[in-house]
Order: C-alpha cells, then sequence, then structure tokens
C-alpha cells in the first residue's frame, strides 16, 4: 500500500502538514490507524514525527475543558445580551441619498409622460413580465451546524454533512442522476439499473447503479475520499479520466489532492462505539419499531412523529442497510401496516398501533 | 474557510441573530483557548468574548464580508483583552504576555508514542520555547495551531507582515537547533547501545 508524505524530511513539513494536525488535534481513531500504518513505513521517520507531535503539543498548550453543553449555555448567555427586536438605524446622510435618488426618478418618470408616449411604459413593463426560465437545478447548502437529510426526486438520500453544498435536478428526465457535492455527503441511492447515479466532487466522480456510500471533498482540504458501505460503485480521478476503479463493500478510495495520489484500502472496522453513519447498521431482530425511529432519527438528523403508545407494541425485523431514508420508513410501515407522510421536513406516521 | 461561515456570517450581518449564535458555538472553545494565553483570568476572557459577539451585533450593518471567520472572531478577541489588560494598567507598548503552560496529562499511547519519550521532548520544547518573545510565541500560535496565513496573523496581531514572517522565521530556526540536538542525542544513545 502506498501512503504518501514520505517526503517529509523536517519537523515543519509535519507542523505545516493539515493531515498530520487535524490527527494530533481530534485523534480519530481513522487517523491512528493511518499513522500507525505510516510509522511502519517509514521507521526512520519515528522520530522527526516524535518531535513533531511534541512541538505541536507544546504550542497547542493547555486545552479548553468546556463540555459541548456548557459551550451551549456560553452561547445561549451570549444571545441573551443581544437585544431581539432591533431597528436598524441608518445614519442620516444615507436617508438625504434616497430622497435624491427619489427626485431624480420622479423627474425621470416626468420627463417620460411629458415627452413619449405612455406605449413606451407599456413595453417596458411587459419585458419585466416575461417569465424568468426555470430552474431546473436545486442547491441546498446546509449551514446548520448538524446533517441534514436531503431527499432527491429519485427516491434516494443524502445525509448532508454540515459546512456542505449540494445540487441537483429537481426533475429526472434524462437517463442519467447527476449531483454535485461540496464537502461530505453519506448517499443511499435508488436501485436503477438503466439510469446511473454519478456524483461530481472537486476531484472525484463516483458513478453507481444503486448502493450506500459516502464521498468527502471539502476545497480546503488536502485529501478526499470514497467509502462504500454495501453494493459496488466505480469511482474516477477527476485528472485521469480513464483509471476508474471499482470499489465494492468496505472498501475506500482516498486522495490525496497535492500530489494526485490515489490509494485503495479495506475499510478498518471502526470500534462499537462509532456513530458515523458509514458504520452504523441497520439489521433489526424483532426490535421495537419505537427504537428503530429513534435510531434512523438521530443518525439523519431527521424528526420522526409518532405516537409511541400506539406504536410500543411494534416490532420490525429485516435489514436496512442497503436502502434510502425514505424507503427505509416506507418498509417499516408497510410491516406495521401504517402510512407515512414527508412534511416540511420532518416524517409523520399515521397508524392505528399493533395488537 | 467553509462556505458554510461565509454564509452565517451573511445572514449575521442582515440581522440573523441565531446564525451569529451558531458561530459563537463553533468558534468558543477556540477563542476561549486563544484569549487564556494572554495569562488573564478565565472569567475575564468569557467577558471579553460576550463583549465581543455584542459589539459584532451592533456594528452588524458596518462589517464587511471576511475571507475567514476564524481570523476575524480572533482579531476582535484579542483587540478586547488589550482593552481590558489597558484599563487595569497591565499593558504598556501594546506588549502582551503569553502563556507557556503546557497539556498536563498527554494520552502518548494514542498518539504512537512513548511515554517517556513525550514527557522528555514537551519538555525540552516546552523550555526553548519558555525562551521565546510573547510575540513569536503567539505567531507560532496562530500560523500552526490555529492554521492562519501570515497575513492574517498580521492583521490578528496587529503588525505587518514582514514581522509576522520574521517573527515565525526566528522562531524556527531556534526550535531547528534544538531539534537538530535531539536528533543527535538520539544517535549517539543508539550508538552507545551498540557498543555497550
Amino acid at each position: 500500500m502506498h501512503l504518501p508524505f514520505e517526503n517529509f524530511s523536517t519537523v515543519e513539513d509535519f507542523l505545516e502538514n493539515d493531515a498530520f494536525r487535524t490527527w494530533v488535534t481530534k485523534r480519530r481513531p481513522e487517523d491512528q490507524v493511518y499513522w500507525q500504518q505510516w510509522l511502519a513505513q517509514y521507521p526512520e521517520k519515528r522520530d522527526l514525527y516524535e518531535q513533531a507531535v511534541a512541538t505541536f503539543l507544546v504550542i497547542q498548550g493547555k486545552q479548553v475543558d468546556l463540555s459541548d453543553q456548557q459551550v451551549r449555555d456560553r452561547k445561549e448567555k451570549i444571545l441573551a445580551h443581544i437585544p431581539d427586536s432591533f431597528t436598524v438605524i441608518k445614519p442620516l446622510w444615507q436617508w438625504g441619498r434616497w430622497a435624491a435618488a427619489a427626485a431624480v426618478a420622479g423627474l425621470l418618470i416626468w420627463w417620460q409622460l411629458g415627452n413619449s408616449t405612455i406605449q413606451q411604459l407599456a413595453i417596458f413593463t411587459k419585458k419585466v413580465d416575461q417569465p424568468v426560465p426555470q430552474n431546473l437545478w436545486k442547491t441546498v447548502k446546509n449551514g446548520t451546524g448538524q446533517s441534514l437529510v436531503v431527499l432527491l426526486p429519485d427516491g434516494s438520500s443524502v445525509l448532508l454533512s454540515t459546512g456542505s453544498q449540494l445540487r441537483y435536478a429537481k426533475q429526472t428526465t434524462s437517463n442519467l442522476r447527476e449531483v454535485y457535492l461540496q464537502g461530505e455527503g453519506f448517499f443511499e441511492v435508488t436501485k436503477n439499473p438503466v439510469k446511473p447515479f454519478i456524483v461530481y466532487t472537486t476531484n472525484l466522480t463516483t458513478k453507481v447503479l444503486g448502493t450506500s456510500f459516502q464521498v468527502r471533498s471539502f476545497d480546503k482540504e488536502t485529501a478526499a475520499y470514497v467509502k462504500v458501505k454495501t453494493g459496488k460503485v466505480s469511482v474516477t480521478p477527476v485528472d485521469s479520466p480513464d483509471k476508474p476503479v471499482l470499489l465494492t463493500k468496505n472498501e475506500q478510495l482516498s486522495l490525496e489532492t497535492r500530489t494526485d495520489k490515489v490509494v485503495k484500502r479495506a475499510i478498518i472496522p471502526a470500534k462499537e462505539t462509532s456513530s458515523t453513519i458509514v458504520d452504523q447498521q441497520f439489521s433489526f431482530e424483532f426490535t421495537p419499531v419505537p427504537d428503530i425511529f429513534a435510531q434512523l432519527e438521530s443518525s439523519y438528523n431527521m424528526p420522526i412523529r409518532y405516537d409511541r403508545q400506539l406504536l410500543s407494541n411494534c416490532t420490525f425485523t429485516g435489514q436496512l442497510n442497503d436502502v434510502p431514508f425514505s424507503e427505509k420508513i416506507r418498509l417499516i410501515c408497510l410491516t406495521i401496516e401504517s402510512t407515512f407522510e414527508i412534511v416540511d421536513n420532518q416524517v409523520i406516521i399515521h397508524s392505528h398501533g399493533c395488537h | 474557510m467553509t462556505s458554510d461561515d461565509h454564509v452565517l456570517w451573511q445572514l449575521f450581518r442582515a440581522g440573523d441573530k441565531q446564525a451569529l449564535g451558531v458561530l459563537a458555538e463553533r468558534y468558543y472553545r477556540a477563542l476561549k483557548h486563544y484569549g487564556l494565553k494572554f495569562m488573564v483570568d478565565g472569567a475575564v476572557v468569557e467577558d471579553c468574548i460576550q463583549e465581543l459577539f455584542l459589539q459584532l451585533w451592533q456594528n452588524r450593518l458596518q462589517i464587511n464580508e471576511t475571507e475567514s471567520v476564524r481570523h476575524y472572531l480572533l482579531k476582535g478577541l484579542r483587540h478586547h483583552i488589550l482593552q481590558h489588560l489597558r484599563s487595569q494598567k497591565r499593558v504598556q507598548y501594546d506588549e502582551l504576555d503569553w502563556d507557556t503552560s503546557v497539556v498536563a496529562d498527554v494520552d502518548s499511547e494514542t498518539l504512537l508514542i512513548r511515554q517517556e519519550t513525550l514527557v522528555n521532548l514537551t519538555k525540552t520544547i516546552q523550555d526553548q520555547l519558555a525562551l521565546l518573545p510573547a510575540r513569536e510565541r503567539e505567531a507560532l500560535y496562530l500560523r500552526f495551531y490555529e492554521d492562519l496565513s501570515i497575513p492574517e496573523i498580521a492583521e490578528v496581531m496587529n503588525v505587518n507582515r514582514q514581522s509576522v514572517s520574521n517573527f515565525l522565521q526566528k522562531a524556527l530556526s531556534k526550535l531547528r537547533n534544538q531539534w537538530l540536538v535531539h536528533a543527535f542525542l538520539t544517535i549517539c544513545i543508539f550508538f552507545q547501545k551498540n557498543l555497550l
């Protein structure tokens, strides 16, 4: 297996590297696996690595010890000090400018009416009334601070990470399903062998027929990747369009964007506590439906409204790993003889309960 | 910067209080971490952060687009802390202190280093860093921990870009000596062990 950064020859090379800094600050298990392999491959660089870690820790210094809840409390306190209702107070000169503009406009209208015919004005308004060309693409920007489910017209779903953006066609008339991603998204694609589903990012293009996988490509980051949870996908680096790489279940392809180095490897099974959706299993055996809904709610960050009392006797058995979000809900509803609708970004379950 | 920050910044400037709240939550730890470096009390830092966001809100109509929200906020906080210190008559000539206390318990195992090695190394580098002027240490922090560019650091620290480059160059060259000494010692120990 090939690992980049073999050219690191000074401590500064490490300190200037985004991946290294991310590793030392966040210490994610997947990064640990990566650096473990790196150290095994370049034992002669261990000394440099150790110095770099120590230097970084010293520069960083004592870390702030605040829980998420404490940070939220501080935020609320800040907001509480900010006046709620506000009036936009414009400096006087701005009013003056508006007044001047209004006066000029008035003069112009007077001139128009006086010198030419009303018809000209009519033509002018007619032009404005012409329909704006229908916008065929929809862009979803997620700035909520949490993941957001995007339901695509073909029934596929995307769990869009915060800070990410997705653009897709409102109607699926063409024989391709194409989406453009900036950032990170977990895709669960409805099976349709006739219409391939394609995800474009800055560096990688991913093509599938129906499966689930995660794509990450933030322009700011130096590595982009595709992780496959179920099924098969084909990934093509934008810079080498003739070299598609086929990935199957539990495989991952990453691309070092500066060097264009492509690495394909197996996904290391994450620890039990892992909460990322790629690692989560949706297999159930006589599981109470409210429990499943609770898991789906938290994984997809999508509220599900239902009568807990009514559904307390309902259970579900089966695996829902490779189906989109709304399909998961549909299959559960099917077995418990219920119906559902999605309104205002929440799921509402209509049920008579189980006996 | 993330496109997301950008969107939130725009919303905030358009009068969305919640958007400012999201940014406050996102950068709270980073701001407090930075603020504490100036050897002021935690409560004072929190007051300064509060003050910073209140002022951002009041001035939102005059505030421009920014390339990086992170650097804008750090710069703002530095200003508020400086104001506080001035009012306490603790600073003159804009010279600020810089804390050098180090992380108490580092999880060396996670970081793939032997505990002993890491403790020794951090100690050596720590001592070296403590000898540097506060400004050089601050520049190192902003460059490598906060990942700011040289022009951004210049704005935050309110000095020109050349000074920032100089701070970094000087600090790094002093550290480089330390790194080399350490590498040399390791080699010596290695040979010694082989000879014995």
